[in-house]
């Protein structure tokens, strides 16, 4: 199943979700109002886009996530490497590499990730 | 909506030269600071939005567009005759109450001693004279009034065709409202649209938004403004992003942009205003950035210039009306940067050129040219007055000014456009110099469709003030007993009183001020006038005499004065009455009206015959009665009466020997007042059936049996004199009789009256009356009298109501026939009274010589004369009669 796409803003959203699901629609929408300056309608309205996409899913006034912050992640990080640097992940990590520089920490930590992509 | 559209027109105009004169100086001032492009941009825009005009000598715009104008709101006024626009005829009458206000601040009228304000010598201001309904266009005011229609303006066609199709001036207003509302909603549906679709933004801090909707940053909202910018962008780019709009906000260019638009709206129609608009755009970003750049210093220049060009590259615009980031001529933008002094202040010939401009632009643009038409708030008056502003001034300026009680000296166009507004019921005024003697004194008169105020301006004890008084209510009413007459009544003397003028009709006086303003039957002849007659505050009299019938002017009316027809004329451009070939100034003296020198006036009308004669026209047989009908109801010779007509009338009175049949009289189904005295062939039994009677007089007809009155019960008066009448019986069935007049006549026997219960006042002299008769009857009517009607009296006396010539003494005798005969000598008179007492025995003896061409028989023929005239003929008759 393809991730579904996630624009910025519902991602500022799903941002909240994934922080405090599960959690009532009311608190969400609570929530949204606070941290994003949404009037309730369009929370609510975001939240009903992001149902039908599969993103989300409001069952009894309880609303928790489909697809977790790391999938969106991974599938925009696919669909930029994919559209951008055809498909290749060393293309796309050399580009990234050179326009920001890493510390020894980080550089640690992208070594354990690989390691662990080839287990 | 033509006012409106053609106030828009006029303040397009006016706008467009200032905008022009804006984008002139902005080529100047291309290095200068934006702020100060900015400044002048707001003085256009004022001009733009504000429809007051104010009055200037200075003012650059053309007068005679001013006074296209001026003519073009006269037209439209019957198109939207009931709403008197505010802004109607260079009036701003908002504007004048401040200045009246502040005059009285600083001058409290109370302090005004009030033998030094002129407002006592003074004359009356007044209401005009009213001769038109609001509807009818002053083509239509009577022939007396012309000399004034005349120098009304000229309408322009748009007024004249509203009867049939549209007029061209309807079309366009229509289409320029429909484009101004387009305009406008594009911009709301512009604002409330953007606002739906960034719901979504989030919120970044405060009131900055991000959004992957937006390309490039900008403001939106007026009360709360939102920063919106997309997401990702770096950091220092967001540092110019904020700084840059926040600065907007600081200068409020988010309420600035959309009023500006929204004066665009209003005037779409104006190139000159989209290029107006379209420059304040470039304006407000470069203003801007020059203030962000103040702020950040001159070393960011470079990169705030770079985030602008990265931001704004390829990007369409937002939508309109909203500040935005990388909006408008980027180009222009940064080469403005790049020349920008930002650490120098602005050289002083910048400030200069810039303070120029901004003069110019207020004195020139932002004024019309001075009209007397309209008070004007170029400065205060009472300021100007105490600079030493004089009454030459005013004539000089062409503004109106006249002398007490002379003529105008100059500006009389502008007063007789203020009269002809008064009369068509427009909001109007004038602002008035008077110069009387020594005094001078400058009136504001202002009209508001029902009253006139003036601001009376007068030399005090220490300096000008200013007083203000309220004339009276303007009169514009139908007939509300006839329904179709239809005229003006007014008569307004100072402080809106009435005057006293006295009303000369058929040896009746009625003064005016007993009018009061309502309808009147002054001639009485069953129609109801009002008659309108005021003065100026010049002297100058305004007069009126209309019949309208609805809106139709159906009568003329003129003055006689000394028996003559006065027509309006002028002379010397002052005001006359026409009377014969002389030219009576109309003047006020002492706050008196003046005619001439004891000019007597009456009343006379003429109705102007309809084109078309009713179907129920009818021709009167009786040639005396009609005569009389169209003496009375000021119908000329051509005009068809119809029983209608005739219905109207509620009195006549008709003196003639022969009066023949008087059948016609009860068409006349309205009449209560009938006078036929000396007709010796009365038709009584006509008389018997026109019941709605409530006064008769029936002098000199030789009448014997009255027993016809009996059924006229609402009889009130009856006059009676010179008759043969010795039976009261039938007056004794009028239960509604107060007044009864039966001098002369053959009474004895008073007694039938005491059943009449009213009775207030009886006159009886001149009848064999016994005088136990008359002393009950006295003592009856002394009790039973309705003081209305009179004071209870009962007049009787045996003797003849004058005394005996020959019994008088010789001296009272000769001062007698002195007044009978002025142009008799001392010594003739002394001849004359020696006839007296033969000629009283005999009034017809005959000269007792055979020569008849001598002096002595002269004087005998006056003498005969004399005692014929001082005892009258119906003395003679009724001595005759009773075999005295």
């Amino acid at each position: 199943m393809d991730t579904p796409k996630i624009f910025e803003s519902e991602y500022r959203f799903c941002d909240i979700l994934w922080e405090n699901e599960p959690i009532s629609s009311g608190a969400l929408v609570r929530l949204a109002g606070e941290r994003l300056g949404w009037k309730p309608t369009t929370a609510y309205t975001v939240m009903k886009r992001l149902a039908e996409r599969g993103v989300l899913v409001n069952e009894k006034s309880s609303v928790r996530s489909l697809v977790g912050r790391d999938e969106v992640r991974r599938a925009e990080i696919d669909e930029l490497v994919e559209k951008r640097f055809g498909g290749s992940v060393p293309a796309f990590m050399a580009a990234f590499a050179g326009s920001r520089r890493l510390s020894e920490a980080e550089l640690e930590e992208l070594r354990r990730l690989i390691e662990s992509m080839r287990e | 909506m033509e006012r409106m559209f053609l106030t828009v027109l006029r303040m397009s105009a006016a706008g467009a030269a200032a905008l022009l004169a804006v984008i002139l100086a902005r080529l100047l001032l291309k290095r200068a600071p934006k702020w100060m492009a900015l400044a002048l941009w707001g003085l256009a825009a004022l001009r733009l939005a504000l429809p007051l005009f104010i009055a200037s000598p200075v003012s650059l715009q053309p007068r005679a567009v001013q006074r296209l104008f001026e003519t073009a709101y006269t037209a439209s006024r019957p198109v939207e005759e009931k709403i008197p626009e505010e802004t109607g005829k260079t009036t701003a009458p908002a504007g004048m109450g401040e200045t009246v206000w502040a005059s009285d601040n600083t001058a409290p009228a109370a302090t005004a001693p009030a033998n030094t304000a002129p407002a006592n010598t003074a004359p009356a201001a007044t209401a005009p004279a009213n001769t038109a309904p609001a509807a009818t266009a002053p083509a239509n005011t009577a022939p007396a009034v012309t000399e004034h229609s005349s120098a009304a303006p000229v309408h322009i066609p748009a007024s004249t065709e509203d009867g049939g199709g549209p007029s061209a001036l309807k079309i366009a207003s229509v289409i320029w409202l429909a484009g101004a509302l387009v305009m406008a909603g594009y911009l709301f549906a512009c604002h409330f649209a953007l606002k739906r679709r960034l719901a979504d933004a989030v919120r970044a801090d405060g009131n900055v938004y991000e959004s992957e909707r937006v390309q490039t940053p900008f403001l939106l909202g007026i009360f709360a403004p939102r920063i919106y910018m997309p997401f990702g962008l770096t950091e220092k780019q967001r540092g110019f992003v904020l700084a840059h709009e926040r600065a907007h906000i600081a200068g409020l260019d988010h309420i600035w942009k959309p009023l500006g638009f929204l004066l665009l709206a209003v005037h779409w129609f104006d190139p000159v205003v989209w290029a107006g608009y379209a420059l304040f755009c470039r304006d407000i970003e470069m203003n801007c950035d020059e203030r962000v750049l103040r702020r950040l210093g001159p070393g960011s220049a470079a990169d705030y210039t770079e985030a602008l060009v990265e931001l704004s590259a390829g990007k369409g615009r937002t939508a309109v009306g909203h500040p935005a980031f990388g909006e408008t001529d980027i180009k222009e933008r940064v080469s403005n940067m790049k020349s920008m002094k930002l650490y120098k202040k602005p050289a002083l010939w910048m400030i200069l050129a810039f303070v120029l401009t901004a003069a110019a632009l207020t004195g020139c643009f932002m004024t019309s040219p001075m009209s007397g038409a309209g008070p004007d708030g170029e400065e205060d008056l009472i300021s100007m007055l105490e600079k030493g502003y004089s009454f030459d001034d005013a004539v000089k300026a062409g503004l109106p000014a006249a002398e007490e009680g002379e003529a105008f000296v100059s500006g009389e166009d502008a007063w007789l456009d203020f009269m002809d507004s008064m009369n068509a019921g427009v909001t109007c005024s004038v602002r008035l110099f008077i110069r009387n003697g020594e005094e001078f004194s400058v009136n504001d008169l202002s009209f508001d469709g029902q009253s006139v105020t003036r601001l009376l301006y007068s030399k005090g004890g220490d300096g000008w003030i200013c007083t203000e008084e309220r004339f009276g209510e303007l009169e514009r009413t139908r007939d509300p007993v006839a329904g179709e007459f239809f005229t003006f009544f007014r008569l307004v003397g100072e402080n809106g009183k009435t005057e006293l003028l006295k009303l000369r009709h058929r040896g009746t006086e009625r003064s005016w001020a007993d009018l009061g303003g309502t309808f009147y039957d002054i001639d009485c002849d069953g129609v109801k006038e009002l008659i309108c007659l005021s003065s100026t505050v010049t002297g100058v009299g305004y007069i009126a005499l209309d019949t309208y019938r609805g809106d139709e002017l159906i009568a003329t009316a003129w003055l006689i004065i000394d028996g003559r027809k006065a027509v309006f004329g002028m002379k010397d451009g002052r005001l006359c009455l026409k009377c014969g070939d002389e030219l009576i100034p109309i003047g006020l003296e002492k706050g008196k009206y003046v005619f001439g020198e004891n000019s007597r006036i009456e009343y006379v009308s003429q109705m102007v015959a309809p084109e078309e004669p009713p179907a129920d026209a009818i021709s009167m047989k009786n040639p005396i009665l009609e005569r009389r009908v169209r003496e009375l109801m000021r119908l000329p010779d051509n005009y068809p009466i119809t029983p209608g007509l005739l219905a109207g009338l509620s009195g006549i009175s008709v003196w003639a020997e022969e009066l023949g049949d008087i059948s016609e009289l009860e068409l006349m189904t309205g009449l209560e007042y009938l006078d036929i005295a000396n007709a010796a062939d009365v038709d009584t039994d006509v008389i018997a059936r026109l019941t709605g009677l409530t006064q008769l007089t029936l002098n000199n007809c030789g009448l014997k049996d009255i027993s016809f009155v009996s059924g006229l019960k609402k009889l009130k008066a009856v006059f009676m004199n010179n008759n043969l009448v010795s039976d009261l019986a039938p007056l004794a069935e009028l239960p509604e009789l107060r007044a009864l007049y039966i001098e002369n006549n053959l009474v004895s026997d008073p007694t039938p009256l005491f059943k009449v219960e009213k009775l207030s006042c009886v006159c009886l002299s001149g009848n064999p009356l016994n005088e136990a008769g008359i002393d009950a009857l006295a003592e009856y009517v002394r009790e039973h009298h309705d003081p209305e009607y009179g004071d209870g009296e009962v007049r009787f006396e045996t003797e003849p109501a004058r005394p005996r010539l020959s019994e008088m003494e010789h001296w009272e005798l000769l001062d007698a026939l002195r007044g009978l005969c002025p142009d008799m000598s001392e010594e003739d008179l002394e001849k004359a009274a020696g006839w007296v007492g033969l000629l009283e025995e005999d009034i017809d003896m005959q000269y007792p010589s055979d020569v008849c061409f001598d002096k002595a028989h002269w004087i005998f023929t006056r003498v005969q004369e004399a005692v014929r005239e001082y005892y009258g003929l119906f003395r003679e008759l009724n001595l005759a009669l009773r075999g005295t």
